[in-house]
Order: structure tokens, then C-alpha cells, then sequence
């Protein structure tokens, strides 16, 4: 069942241009000139139900406008949306008790109060019964670990325990869909891996769809199947991860060889033949050639002292799209 | 309809209040400072002759606006303002709970606070000082409806105002040009019935004075009739305040832009 909807999503903003020193300050007070910017551009999107998306993309890529969009913070400029068979904007209210969102960097905890007065005051907002409300505390205390700082008011809590908090927070209410907006930014590894097991077991268990906005690789490679990249608001690649990285990275098959210098080959599905501190390495596309095809061929022609494969870094995959977005 | 979860909002903002012990204790001594103060300025101003009234009863009037103005001055744009500037907003908004319910039980809570904390000694104070007569217990129970009214009218005003600061994305200047306007109108500088007889229908006209004067009239003895005129005038206002502040919330949500991250 497809519960997230949206087609031709656009929202602009209309910034104001400051003017550089005195005078272009004294200026722009008088009269602004303003520029719109387009945050999010013509974007389609369909998610499942129980799917965990990535959603990925450089810093003011549009990631976040999205999520407010998709949660009805943010009234579109144009386009559609539906999420839940709802309007999000529009049945605001109606949504929100079937969504659960983290925004990382934004807490909704109640700054002066012990973490369970915030709790309470949840429970109360989503209508949790008493015994739900008990059990699932429980429940999310043997991941989270809640009950270390239960009764600490929010101000005095390290980063990564507000962010379990956070975390145990969206849930609560068991929500169809939880949005998670950078749930991992500044954490160390110890709790990222914390709140991965939390988000894998809540999908697991109550197929909750999750879509998650990171600039943490390792969420999106340890969490989600499906990635959706976005640059300067537009969509550029929806689909697999695997695909992603095979699409932009080949596999190396490093070597040393007696004599390399001599090393010439050229078959279908080498991409590249380079040779660096007296290694020879292969760029070979593993769609079109598996590497012990590739080695057996090798080996027939050349002595192969000693070699290694290296697999692609999805981190490295993730910088050269930022860096050149996608183009073909 | 479920009540629980709004006067969970009001519970929060109670006990959030209660953390700040030196806000309490700064507010009573500059409640303090303004009857000291306000007492040598129109001492002088009696002294020069020229008052249709007595000093005691300008100083009567004072001391309940302190106890009047301490709960219900309440300021949304210090709610409004914070969450606009660091974003947090998009936490009221993802709830599914209004902003403007949220607001209003969160000033509740507060104003229950403020007037335990902050009216309550003051009053008591000011009596064992001034040395008022209690008011009859109708008078007591009128005032005290007369001041929740009064509340629900701050709030409203002080919410419509608020939702300006989704176009300025500063808040002091909204908050302290409305605080001002109300402090000079309502009867908290000066007593509304010195003001000379051609003025005094400009008052009446105005919100303002349903806010303080209102009240205080009602503490200091008036007449039923003229109390029910009070409440009267308090609601009417509400009722206009309602539709200013739903009216200027609906155009403000659609201007949200949330700032950063």
C-alpha cells in the first residue's frame, strides 16, 4: 500500500539580499530586494508501506523542507501530497497523531522538567493508554536505556541521551509513519548504533515506514534499502543503494605483478588499467565481468606475485554525486 | 473531547515556572519599587492639590492593578517569538494540538502560577500596608471571574499581536509596542478615573481598560449593575479578540518559513 504520496512537490522561499557594508546594509533597510529560492523542485515521491528510505543530499539540498511538507508543517508551493489517504497541511491535526518526527537538531522536550514529565505530557497529547503507556516505556527502555536519566530534568542531559529521548518520543504513540530528521548528527558510535537497533526493531516488529534524513552513511547503509538523493532540490536518484553504489563506483582488483610495467589487457568490462607504486589496478564493471573470470584471465597470461579486490565506498559514492550530481 | 491533554500543556508550564524562584522574587521587588515609587509621585502630585481623589484611594487603585497586572499580563509573543527564532516551532506544529490551544493552556498554567506566586503576596502586602477594606464576598467572586476574563483577554490580544512576528521574525519590538500601548491604556500608569471627562469616553472605547480597570473597580466595591457592565464589556471584547487571533493565525501559517536546519 503506497501511504506517502506526493507529485510536482515544489516550495519556494523568498529571501531578502543584504548588501555588503554600511552603505548596502543602510540600503537593503530602505528597500529589499528579494530572490526566490527554490527549495524543493518538482519533486515525485511514492514510499510504501513499511519501507525505510533514505533520504540523502548535500546540506540545503531540500531535505528538510520536505519533511515539513510531508508532515504538514509547511504548506507546498505547488504540487500534491498525500499522506495516509490526508492532505497533510490541510488535516495537520488529523495526521499528526498517525506520524511520529524527529527533528535532530530542534528538541520537543520540555527544557526544565524531569524526562518523564515530557513523557507524561505525551501520553496525554496522543491519547496512549495507561497500560500501552507502561508497557511500551518498558519496551523502549531496553534499547534506549531511558531509565538511566528518567527522572534528570532535559537541560542537563548529554546529546545522545536527549536524542533517545527523541527517539522513544516519536514512537510512542505507535505512529504509522516516523519521519527522522538527521536522528544521528553529533552521536557517538556507540549510541548511533543504539538508535539504529531501536529504528530496525520498531520497522521489524510493527512495520512502521520510516524515512530518514542523514548525513551519516553508515545509517543509511545499515538501515535503509532504498535511497532517494536530492540536489539543490531536485530529485536525482530513487532506488536501490546497491544500484547507487554499483552505478558509480566499479570494484578494483589491485595487484602486483612481475614485470608490470609490461601489463596490457584489454577485455570487455575493464573500464580502466592504472598503475600506481608499482601496483597495477583494474576498474572492471562486476555486471559485465565477475572477478574470478577477471583473475583466471590473468593469471593465464602473468605472474601474480599478490592482489586484492576493493569494494566501493558508498561514502565515496555519496561525495562524488554531491559533488557532480548525476549526469546521464 | 478529551481535556486531559490541554491542561497537560498547563501543568508543564506550572511546574516550568516554579524553576525559576529568582523570577518570582525580582517580580516582587519591582512590583515593590513601582508602589514605592508611585507613592512619592503622587504624594507630590496631591500635595500640589488639584486631585478630585484621595491618595489613599490612588494607592488602593495601584495595589490591586500590581496584583491584577502580575496575573494577567501574560505575553505570547515571549512564546511565539522564542520558538519563531530558534526554529522549535516545527515541535508545536507537528503535535496534533493547535499552536493557539497550546499557548493558551501553556499560559494558563502560568498565570495560575503568577497568581499564586506573584498576585497573592502582593495582595496580602499591600493590605497589611495600605490598609484596605476586603471587598464583600460577591465583590470577591465577581473580581475573580473579572480577572480570569481579563486573562482571556490579554491572551487574545497579545496571540493576535504575536502572529506578526511570523512576518518580522523579531519579537521585542512587537512585544514591547503592545506592552507599552496596554500599560499606558489599561489603568496600570495611571488611574483611569482621574482621567478629565472628555477623555474618558476614548477609554471606554478601547480594550484596555476591560484588562485592568475593569477589575480593579469591580475589587474596590462597584455596584453590581455596573460590575455585570464590566464583565459584560470583558467578554465582548474576548469575542472580537477570538476572531481577530483565529483570523490572524490562519494567515500566518501559510508564512512560515522555519530558519535553519
Amino acid at each position: 500500500m503506497t501511504l506517502i504520496k506526493a507529485e510536482n512537490l515544489s516550495k519556494n522561499f523568498r529571501i531578502y539580499q543584504r548588501g555588503d557594508g554600511i552603505k548596502g546594509y543602510l540600503k537593503s533597510f530602505i528597500k529589499r530586494e528579494y530572490e526566490e529560492v527554490e527549495a524543493v523542485q518538482d519533486l515525485d515521491l511514492e514510499i510504501e508501506e513499511g519501507e525505510m528510505i533514505g533520504y540523502i543530499g548535500s546540506n540545503g539540498a531540500g531535505k528538510s523542507t520536505t519533511v515539513k511538507m510531508l508532515t504538514g508543517i509547511l504548506e507546498p508551493s505547488s504540487g500534491k501530497i498525500e499522506v495516509n489517504g490526508r492532505n497533510p497541511h490541510k488535516q495537520r491535526k488529523k495526521n499528526a497523531m498517525d506520524i511520529g518526527v524527529v527533528f535532530g537538531q530542534k528538541t520537543q522536550l520540555w527544557w526544565d522538567l524531569p524526562v518523564r514529565e515530557s513523557f507524561k505530557l505525551l501520553k496525554e497529547i496522543y491519547e496512549v493508554n495507561k497500560e500501552d503507556y507502561e508497557e511500551r516505556i518498558d519496551e523502549f527502555d531496553e534499547v534506549l536505556q531511558l531509565s538511566d536519566f528518567w527522572d534528570q530534568p532535559v537541560r542537563k542531559l548529554s546529546l545522545g541521551q536527549k536524542m533517545r529521548c527523541e527517539l522513544a518520543a516519536a514512537f510512542l504513540h505507535h505512529p504509522k509513519i516516523v519521519y527522522l530528521d538527521e536522528p544521528t548528527i553529533g552521536l557517538d558510535v556507540a549510541v548511533k548504533e543504539r538508535i539504529r537497533d531501536f529504528i530496525k526493531k520498531m520497522n521489524r516488529q510493527e512495520n512502521i515506514t520510516v524515512m530518514l534524513t542523514t548525513h551519516d552513511i553508515g545509517d543509511i547503509e545499515d538501515l535503509c534499502e532504498r535511497v532517494v538523493v536530492l540536489d539543490k532540490g531536485k530529485k536525482i536518484y530513487d532506488g536501490q543503494l546497491d544500484s547507487l553504489v554499483n552505478r558509480f563506483t566499479s570494484r578494483r582488483l589491485i595487484m602486483d605483478i612481475r614485470n608490470g610495467e609490461k601489463f596490457d589487457l584489454e577485455m570487455d568490462g575493464i573500464n580502466e588499467v592504472e598503475r600506481k607504486d608499482g601496483h597495477v589496478e583494474i576498474v572492471f564493471d562486476r555486471e559485465i565481468i565477475s572477478a574470478s573470470d577477471l583473475m583466471r584471465e590473468i593469471l593465464s597470461q602473468y605472474d601474480v606475485l599478490d592482489f586484492q579486490i576493493k569494494e566501493p565506498n558508498i561514502e565515496s559514492v555519496v561525495k562524488k554525486v554531491y559533488n557532480e550530481g548525476l549526469e546521464d | 473531547m478529551n481535556l486531559r491533554k490541554y491542561f497537560g500543556f498547563s501543568r508543564v508550564s506550572f511546574r516550568e515556572s516554579a524553576v525559576y524562584r529568582v523570577d518570582v522574587l525580582t517580580s516582587l521587588i519591582s512590583s515593590g519599587l513601582f508602589l514605592v515609587l508611585y507613592y512619592f509621585v503622587w504624594s507630590a502630585i496631591a500635595s500640589a492639590g488639584e486631585l478630585n481623589s484621595s491618595l489613599g484611594e490612588i494607592m488602593i487603585y495601584f495595589v490591586i492593578g500590581q496584583v491584577v497586572t502580575n496575573t494577567v499580563f501574560v505575553n505570547v509573543e515571549k512564546f511565539v517569538g522564542e520558538r519563531i527564532r530558534r526554529g522549535t516551532i516545527v515541535n508545536e506544529l507537528k503535535r496534533p494540538i493547535g499552536l493557539f490551544s497550546q499557548a493558551y493552556f501553556d499560559q494558563l498554567g502560568s498565570i495560575v502560577f503568577n497568581f499564586v506566586s506573584k498576585s497573592l503576596p502582593i495582595a496580602l502586602l499591600g493590605f497589611y500596608i495600605v490598609d484596605f477594606a476586603l471587598p464583600s464576598l460577591y465583590n470577591l467572586i465577581i473580581f475573580s471571574l473579572s480577572l480570569f476574563l481579563g486573562f482571556n483577554l490579554v491572551f487574545l490580544f497579545s496571540f493576535s499581536t504575536s502572529m506578526l512576528i511570523f512576518w518580522t521574525k523579531v519579537e521585542w519590538s512587537v512585544r514591547g509596542t503592545r506592552n507599552h500601548i496596554q500599560k499606558i491604556l489599561s489603568g496600570t500608569l495611571f488611574p483611569l478615573f482621574l482621567l478629565p471627562d472628555y477623555l474618558k469616553p476614548f477609554f471606554n472605547l478601547l480594550p484596555f481598560q476591560a484588562m485592568v480597570d475593569g477589575p480593579i473597580r469591580i475589587f474596590m466595591g462597584l455596584g453590581l449593575e455596573q460590575s455585570v457592565m464590566v464583565l459584560l464589556n470583558q467578554i465582548v471584547w474576548c469575542l472580537i479578540f477570538l476572531v481577530v487571533s483565529r483570523l490572524s493565525w490562519r494567515k500566518a501559517k501559510n508564512k512560515l518559513t522555519v530558519q535553519g536546519g
